[in-house]
């Protein structure tokens, strides 16, 4: 898949989380919380979101200006392996992964957004798979 | 009768502890310690159940639920301890014949007593010898339990979430998840440092009392090789059981005390046939 | 000695405890401060187990008490008064001494309007508190504080100056377990739109309204309002003590256990 392929799933992904997806998003996972970027880096692209008050407000390719705010980075071998489980903790965990998924930004930032981020990457592999 | 709770003091801590009132049987009164940061309420259904046959006893450690704290406002951190606290409490309350059973934390936690304390036998819930989590992220997220910019009733939310098994029924789900909300970040702290520093792994030829292991096989968090390592170790057991049950979870005492209990139950009685040391050494 | 039990009310599995103190000189209940649970009472309850039957239940998502279906809590004065009505319905309580301190001193005068009540003691208690600003409220149960942190200071400030280190340690442990969710309805809810004010005149049983000395959040002119809307009360008594602050039943149960006792006395309840 081309960058520009992913960029467009990043765009159905947006289109789910404003969307059917918004109130369970917002409700239930904090997302309503969650404001500034967001970036999933796959294969050493970095794709950013900009969320306001939990809306998707932009998707873009590329690092976010101010850096990093929250996010994982991982290679198209972790990013199958997610797809296929599609559990954010396990993604995650140096318990159980030899190569789990790379933070991005403050392990603070990411503490603060760990159910925020999970349901993105749960609903991101329903865009990206589905 | 149904559940009621008392207080005792031990050691200058005043420790709540629940009883189902059931009659003492001489297959042993069961002791339950809970998961990490939750309290002795993930019993009520095994209690129930239990209750016109065995005496089951639940407490809550010190910092969780009704217990007080530790001196200084502060929760055990050290397994020793841990267990030094629950056969302490179990001397106090005069328990004949303890039937120790723990999930999570708490499960982890039998494989300490059992090679620690004369119990009659014990029942290890998604528990493990070992845990191989020392590295700094994991101790990261540990720190990061009791901090003023992060709510560990928020923090946790994905992590309980996914630990439980797709047959859990939405009444116990929400009550997991309320065991979120409730949580208290120094207690959960306390908790987890016991987790994440554990390994009694070498001393599991101490235990030589009857172990049945169950696992939630929906719990991505605990997975098989845990047992095997744990059923390689227990040589000198008198009897290893291993129970797995299809699509329950972490939380499988609150998931699934039925089937639970059927277990234990077939354990203590005597009805389980063959030994888990035939197939996994 | 104290113990618990559990009961079902409204389909909600509720934590009941007592001292198993003698009933004949009435029962006594008691209703908890913001986000707190039973174990404020236990001094109380200890001191009076030779002289009253003393009740304290933890309310839906409190404590050991289950919450509300989805996992929520009473979030409004009237529900959550009349939640405890029926929990007395359940327990065979009839014409109880209702003691409350802050939330649950409010809770004290809408029950006195609403059900038949021996006599009332309402510590640092109100019938009208507007008082949380919305900043604080929407904070509560957020991802990004720890409401088990950010009321620390708060709390201590409402800790009187004679209290032991033992009892502030334990007031501060309450805010170590506060669970946001319940703290945001008791708070921001319950107590911040709590105005019963207009049927202060069904107030026809005796009343004790306690204030710290050293509590800085009331002041004599919310006292003086409230006792002057009792306008249909029989007996009034209104007692300043030194030394301590916001959370009476913890920070001198003996002492408040005397005062209320003396109080029963003199109103005849």
């Amino acid at each position: 898949m081309t960058n520009e392929e992913k960029l467009e799933k990043f765009k159905k992904l947006q289109e789910l989380i404003n969307g059917p997806e918004a109130d369970e998003f917002l409700n239930y996972w904090d997302g309503r919380f969650f404001t500034g970027d967001m970036t999933f880096i796959m294969d050493k692209v970095p794709f950013n979101m900009f969320f306001y008050k939990g809306k998707i407000i932009d998707v873009f390719i590329g690092q976010p200006a101010n850096g990093y705010n929250v996010g994982i980075s991982g290679d198209e071998a972790q990013w199958n392996e997610f797809f296929r489980h599609r559990n954010f903790q396990l993604a995650t965990s140096i318990k159980h992964c030899d190569r789990p998924f790379t933070n991005l930004g403050s392990a603070l930032a990411n503490r603060q957004n760990n159910a925020v981020i999970s349901q993105v990457m749960r609903v991101f592999a329903k865009a990206y798979c589905d | 009768m149904a559940i009621t709770g008392q207080y005792i003091n031990l050691d200058g801590i005043k420790v709540y502890y629940e009883t189902n009132n059931g009659p003492k049987n001489p297959l042993g009164t069961i002791v339950c310690l809970h998961t990490a940061g939750r309290d002795c309420r993930q019993y009520h259904g095994i209690m129930d159940i239990f209750a016109d046959k065995y005496e089951v006893v639940a407490f809550d450690m010190p910092a969780h639920g009704k217990s007080w704290p530790l001196p200084g406002n502060k929760a055990i951190y050290d397994y020793r301890v841990y267990g030094q606290f629950c056969w302490r409490l179990v001397e106090a309350l005069k328990i004949e014949n303890p039937v120790f059973i723990g999930c999570s934390v708490g499960g982890n936690m039998m494989y300490h007593i059992a090679e620690t304390y004369p119990i009659k036998a014990m029942v290890a819930m998604q528990a493990s010898t070992y845990i191989k989590a020392m590295g700094t992220a994991y101790g990261t997220t540990v720190d990061l339990l009791d901090n003023p910019y992060v709510s560990c009733q928020h923090s946790h939310w994905d992590f309980s979430e996914s630990l439980m098994g797709q047959k859990c029924p939405p009444e116990a789900h929400d009550f997991i998840m309320w065991g979120v909300c409730q949580e208290c970040g120094r207690a959960k702290k306390g908790d987890l440092s016991i987790y994440n520093n554990f390994d009694v792994t070498g001393e599991l030829d101490k235990i030589t009392c009857p172990c049945l292991l169950i696992r939630g096989t929906d719990d991505w968090n605990v997975p098989d090789h845990y047992y095997e390592t744990a059923i390689k170790g227990l040589v000198n057991a008198e009897k290893v059981y291993w129970e797995k049950v299809e699509g329950y979870g972490h939380f499988i005492i609150v998931e699934a005390p039925e089937i639970v209990c059927r277990l234990i139950d077939d354990f203590l009685e005597g009805r389980m046939t063959g030994d888990a040391r035939e197939k996994v050494c | 000695m104290i113990s618990s039990y559990y009961v079902m009310v409204d389909g909600v599995k509720i934590f009941v405890e007592t001292n198993n103190g003698p009933k004949e000189n009435g029962t006594m209940c008691c209703f908890v401060s913001a986000g707190r649970e039973s174990r404020q009472y236990h001094g109380l309850m200890d001191y009076y187990a030779e002289k009253f039957e003393v009740i304290c239940f933890d309310m839906p998502g409190h404590g050991k008490s289950w919450p509300l279906p989805g996992n929520n809590c009473l979030d409004n004065y009237v529900d959550f008064c009349e939640f405890i009505i029926r929990t007395f319905e359940v327990l065979g309580i009839e014409n109880p001494i209702c003691l409350g301190a802050a939330l649950g001193g409010n809770a004290c005068f809408y029950l006195a309007q609403h059900t038949k009540v021996r006599a009332i003691v309402s510590m640092t208690g109100t019938d009208y508190s507007p008082f949380v600003s919305q900043n604080v409220i929407d904070n509560l149960d957020h991802p990004y504080a720890s409401v088990q942190h950010t009321h620390i200071d708060f709390t201590d400030s409402l800790i009187g100056s004679a209290v032991s280190r033992e009892n502030r340690e334990f007031i501060l442990w309450g805010v170590l377990t506060e669970c946001g969710r319940t703290k945001k309805a008791d708070y921001g809810g319950v107590y911040n739109g709590f105005d019963v004010r207009k049927d202060m005149d069904r107030v026809t049983c005796p009343c004790l309204i306690i204030r710290g000395g050293d509590d800085w959040s009331e002041n004599q002119e919310m006292h003086d309002a409230v006792m002057a809307r009792l306008v249909n009360c029989p007996y009034i008594d209104y007692r300043v003590i030194p030394g301590i602050a916001h959370y009476h039943p913890q920070e001198a149960p003996e002492l408040i256990g005397d005062v209320i006792i003396d109080f029963l006395q003199k109103s005849h309840a």
